[in-house]
């Protein structure tokens, strides 16, 4: 395995960048996690945004208060095997993971409105273009 | 100052008297021992009084027993068509058991799980999936380097498809 195999897009670096400068510890291990992405295949967690044939897949750092990683094999046209999308609060990848089990009990229904407003929202963020200037002559 | 909401009208005999009719399950007794005995009436009938001897004093046994004994037809045919009332009842029975059983899971879901269940659960899905796809778009930027390992590689502004 080489290093190359994991990419990290901009928002996870800076992210551990971050964390890197603020909580040293955290940061180790998150680092051990990332390393271990090559080593064992993560939990897969279903949130849309990702491409149809690379879910996005998790790994909880042994530090409980560490981010949890997120990330997918690499898509057509990537380089490398993996990609670290990022660094996701623990507290919120708790929250996701429980709403995750009990919408899973609950009817069809329920289901596939709530994943329609999430995959609504997340289509909203995703085509927010900048602001930016427009120069007419 | 508002009206009192006016009440609805009392309805009428004739009304009273289909709602009733409407409400009566000839298949269930004691209908079932009651058409019977009609029956067994019009043969006592007939055998005191004598059999019709025109056709058209036939018809209305004819019409009263078909009538007392029509919710005990299973079905008929006629040529080619068939008309199976059995199955066709027992299908409808279980398609009312089927209807009913959804009711009464969509409401025991949404009264144990309520809106403030879903919204929570929506909240956290909707937080989870936003940081998920935070940058996601830009695609990687950066191989990854562990600590320690030496130099972190700058960050590259190339993109994967080598622009």
């Amino acid at each position: 395995m080489t290093m190359t195999d994991i990419w990290l897009t901009a928002a996870a670096e800076a992210a551990f960048s971050e964390l890197q400068a603020t909580a040293p510890d955290q940061a180790a291990a998150v680092s051990e996690a990332i390393n271990n992405i090559t080593a064992r295949e993560g939990r897969r967690i279903d949130l849309p945004g990702a491409p149809a044939a690379e879910p996005f897949l998790a790994i909880e750092p042994r530090d409980p208060d560490a981010p949890a990683v997120i990330y997918r094999h690499a898509a057509n046209g990537e380089p490398g095997k993996w990609l670290v999308v990022s660094l996701m609060n623990r507290d919120d990848y708790r929250a996701a993971r429980q709403a995750e089990q009990a919408l899973a009990a609950t009817p069809a229904a329920v289901r596939e409105l709530v994943n329609g407003v999430v995959a609504g929202t997340v289509a909203t963020v995703n085509v927010a273009a900048p602001t930016g200037t427009v120069t007419t002559t | 100052m508002t009206d009192a909401p006016t009440p609805a009208p009392e309805p009428s005999g004739w009304v009273k008297c289909w709602r009733w009719l409407e409400s009566l399950d000839l298949t269930k007794p004691p209908a079932p021992l009651l058409r019977w005995l009609g029956i067994l009436m019009i043969g006592v009938v007939y055998a005191a009084v004598g059999a019709p001897e025109q056709l058209g004093d036939w018809l209305w046994f004819a019409i009263l027993g078909g009538i007392l004994i029509l919710p005990d037809i299973a079905g008929f045919a006629i040529g080619g068509f068939r008309l199976d009332l059995k199955q066709a009842q027992d299908d409808i029975a279980t398609l009312r058991q089927d209807v009913n059983a959804q009711a009464r899971a969509s409401s025991a879901a949404g009264v144990a799980i309520g809106n403030d269940a879903i919204a929570a659960w929506t909240d956290a899905l909707i937080r989870a999936a936003r940081q998920a796809n935070s940058d996601q778009a830009s695609g990687p930027v950066a191989p990854w380097s562990p600590p320690g390992s030496g130099t972190r590689p700058a960050q590259s502004t190339a993109r994967p498809d080598g622009t």
